[in-house]
């Protein structure tokens, strides 16, 4: 766990170690789409060394996503399994990552699930979540959250807010106070402006993107 | 009898923690309370200075925890009051050389026989931060009245909520009223706003403090220093008494005072 951000709810977009899991025809060794990969092939030996009669034996498949490998690379793989004892059956891969460009977006479920945190999130801590989010309190400046889908703080949103962080455009920031270092929504990025605002209370507003760019306006219900 | 063991953190340095550290350390034994003072800022030990006790070490921190020492050996006696005790850091050694199970074990030692033990945190979030929170269950939040400070007090209450010291309570040091008054300071209110956690004390800028801190004699000593007043009214209500907060506007002129009527 990474000391400097504190994670109130696992992170869902990024695994960020070597997972197995265990189906009925056998095993699947998960790599990480990103990350370097000699990192994960020597966290790999080391788990395999500790628990080496566990696995042995096992038939195993190795999951790698959209992760392009050389042959060295799967030969150096191929080994580690070998040298295991395992039985290695052979790759799993996102085919469209061969031909680079070809990336479809992931597609959006519209029955996306909502979270609710109720604190106050402080500097240096960062919420993520796979889904709505929803603050019961303050964002401070330093702050992150990073949601799939909307993001509501009842209260001052002052740190950093991305929402439709998989790419979800029509996603919305909506806060009691909307004074935020930094906007993103899915791709698009806005930052406050330099001036001082004329006044600090503007009731609730709302941020969406409107013609490619995000406008931020009164909440009006 | 079981101590409160009480770390004084802020995040960013050069705000006054070792100053407030010896200020209440003082302060409480003044009240015959008996205080430990540890310096957990080990390779860069101020507070041994600030208390003028430099020339009195011969153990410090790391010698205690390695067991090349005992204890009592380490602890210096205050030179002005009977019950109150220095921990020295080791200037010698780096964060690295103190492990925070060790502190734990240091700080469970030492509230047996202490009513308070003060931890001095040095800055930043690393080693030196996690050993001085390691062994407190109650914490006091230094801050100045400017932004960095106060963003860097907001990251270490985070910090330290996620390690189960609830409830931190917030000096807020180094305030000019003249400043505050013209609109060029953060009021106690607007940082009050940010931090949202509750205020132990409001300590003006005060040059006394400066000298007193050169003379290693703190300034909760000097009755005629405003500074060391606020610093005494944060001891009484460290033991829990309610103290009003002084007011800051001690300075207003006549005139100011007829412009700020016609302001309002």
């Amino acid at each position: 766990m990474p000391s400097n951000s504190e994670i109130i709810k696992k992170p869902v977009f990024d695994h960020d170690s070597v997972v197995f899991k265990g189906y009925k025809s056998g095993l699947t060794l998960v790599i990480p789409e990103n990350g370097p990969f000699k990192k994960y092939c020597d966290e790999l030996k080391t788990n395999l060394e500790q628990s080496q009669e566990f696995f042995k034996g096992a038939k195993v498949f190795i999951k790698i996503g959209k992760r392009i490998l050389h042959d060295e690379e799967r030969a150096e793989l191929e080994l580690i399994m070998k040298d295991s004892g395992l039985n290695f059956q052979g790759f799993q891969e996102t085919v469209a990552a061969r031909g680079a460009s070809q990336e479809k977006p992931e597609e959006i479920d519209p029955f996306i699930s909502t979270i609710t945190v109720r604190k106050t999130v402080r500097s240096g801590q960062r919420v993520v979540f796979d889904g709505n989010l929803v603050i019961i309190g303050d964002v401070n400046p330093g702050a992150e959250l990073v949601a799939a889908g909307d993001i509501i703080v009842l209260g001052r949103l002052r740190g950093t807010a991305h929402a439709g962080a998989k790419g979800d455009i029509t996603a919305q920031i909506i806060a009691f106070q909307l004074q935020p270092v930094q906007i993103r929504i899915a791709g698009v990025i806005t930052r406050a402006p330099e001036q001082d605002p004329e006044s600090d209370d503007h009731g609730p507003e709302v941020a969406r993107i409107k013609d490619g760019f995000i406008i931020v306006e009164r909440y009006t219900y | 009898m079981a101590g409160k063991v009480i770390v004084i953190t802020s995040g960013k340095g050069g705000v006054g923690k070792t100053t407030t550290c010896a200020n209440l350390g003082t302060g409480l034994a003044i009240r015959g309370k008996k205080t430990v003072l540890i310096d957990a800022d080990v390779g860069l030990r101020n507070l041994d200075v600030v208390m003028g006790l430099e020339n009195r070490i011969v153990f410090d921190l790391v010698n205690v925890v390695e067991k090349t020492c005992k204890l009592r050996q380490a602890l210096i006696k205050d030179k002005r009051f009977e019950n109150l005790f220095l921990l020295p850091a080791a200037q010698t050694k780096e964060k690295d050389a103190v492990k925070p199970e060790q502190m734990v074990e240091l700080c469970a030692e030492l509230r047996k026989d202490f009513d308070y033990v003060l931890i001095d945190c040095p800055a930043g979030i690393e080693q030196g931060f996690k050993n001085a929170v390691a062994g407190a269950d109650q914490a006091i939040i230094v801050t100045t009245p400017d932004v960095s400070a106060v963003r860097d007090a907001d990251r270490i209450i985070g910090l330290l909520q996620s390690r189960e010291i609830q409830n931190p309570r917030l000096v807020i040091n180094r305030v000019r009223p003249e400043m505050v008054r013209k609109g060029d300071m953060m009021d106690v209110n607007d940082v009050n706003d940010i931090l949202a956690i509750s205020l132990i004390g409001v300590v003006p800028d005060d040059e006394s403090i400066i000298i007193s801190t050169n003379k290693g004699d703190p300034a909760v000593m000097d009755s005629g220093s405003k500074a060391g007043e606020a610093f005494r009214n944060i001891v009484a209500r460290l033991e829990g008494e309610e103290v009003p907060f002084m007011s800051l506007d001690y300075d207003l002129g006549i005139f100011d005072k007829i412009k700020r009527i016609i302001k309002m």
